[in-house]
């Protein structure tokens, strides 16, 4: 099954529309996705700053992992549920759209970014968990963390303004665009 | 001269009008803003998840106030005129109007001046005059106040 099979038949299922065409809930979870972004941005731009060595630096890196990641695993799950149900409201209006397809990739970066900081630096933590300056690799994963994260924030509310730009509805548009957001013309 | 008409003259001053030609700077500051947000809620979880005994609760409280303060500093900076901009685009003919607008300033307001006196002083004076109670009391107004001015400001963007 494509991917666009998939979103259409997400988008068939009930569910999908009521939520679409919801009076509340839609704005509820929409508000408790934005919202979110304090308790896991937040929390995950401390310990980034604290891996950079520009903050907490008489703290154990170990510490502050231990004390911090768990609040920010639990804004990143409440992200992903949100998230999964903004999408569920809409999946073919996410499909076709470039800012998401982009923040989603940005996503998949994040996560190879976390995974490379485990498999490289993170393993030696031990020798330089007090250092108040973290080696070049922690800081180096800190530092695009916090990039990668100020980038998804953008593309994320950038989402609702596809329209200014261009509608896949409306062609012919330029095959660039139609190529990068993937348009199913005829689709909603 | 009115209120209404201090913000009329806000909304269409030549730089506000040119700012609204571009359907990309809005969203552009808004993103901005949201990341003032994030950082504002590290900041502020920081301190107040410790006077709450939790997170990052063996460390001196004057410490960690001292550390959290600096990125506090630095969201508001953020914040503020990024916040101000979106403001000024439609400042006579949304906001004036919008009871979740003057409910975020309000807030704001309360919490700029209870962040940085109670908060601040308590948070200095560390745990040696303070009981966990209090410290709990002060930990819950910080984050009622500004969860308030968060979800005020929410609703201001919702259609």
């Amino acid at each position: 099954m494509s991917l666009l099979r998939l979103c259409e038949w997400l988008a068939s299922t009930p569910g999908s529309t009521a939520l679409h065409e919801s009076q509340y809930l839609y704005l509820v979870v929409l508000s408790v996705h934005v919202l979110t972004l304090c308790l896991f941005v937040g929390t995950a731009a401390m310990i980034d700053l604290r891996l950079m060595g520009l903050t907490m630096q008489r703290v154990r890196m170990s510490e502050v992992m231990a004390r911090l990641l768990p609040w920010s695993t639990a804004g990143f799950l409440l992200m992903i549920l949100s998230g999964s149900l903004l999408f569920y409201a809409a999946p073919l209006l996410r499909y076709q759209n470039i800012f998401f397809r982009a923040k989603m990739v940005m996503l998949v970066l994040a996560g190879i970014n976390v995974w490379v900081f485990h498999k490289t630096v993170d393993r030696r933590r031990a020798e330089w968990d007090s250092d108040p300056v973290p080696p070049r690799g922690a800081r180096v994963g800190g530092g695009v963390a916090l990039v990668l994260w100020a980038i998804l924030i953008m593309l994320g509310r950038m989402i609702p303004y596809q329209v200014y730009w261009f509608d896949c509805n409306k062609q012919p548009q330029p095959a660039i665009l139609n190529l990068l957001a993937g348009c199913v013309p005829g689709s909603r | 001269m009115s209120l209404l008409d201090f913000f009329k003259s806000l909304q269409y001053s030549s730089l506000l009008s040119a700012m609204r030609d571009s359907p990309w700077i809005f969203p552009i500051i808004a993103s901005v803003h949201l990341m003032g947000l994030a950082l504002i809620g590290g900041a502020v979880l920081l301190v107040d998840l410790r006077l709450l005994g939790l997170g990052m609760r063996n460390q001196p409280l004057p410490q960690l106030a001292r550390d959290a303060e600096r990125w506090l500093v630095l969201s508001l900076v953020i914040l503020l005129p990024t916040g101000i901009l979106q403001f000024m685009c439609f400042a006579a003919t949304k906001y004036y109007y919008l009871r979740a607008f003057w409910v975020k300033m309000a807030a704001l307001f309360l919490a700029l001046v209870f962040t940085f006196s109670v908060r601040r002083k308590v948070l200095i004076d560390g745990e040696t005059r303070m009981t966990p109670l209090r410290n709990k009391l002060v930990a819950a107004v910080s984050l009622a106040l500004w969860a308030t001015v968060a979800i005020a400001g929410r609703i201001i963007g919702l259609p």
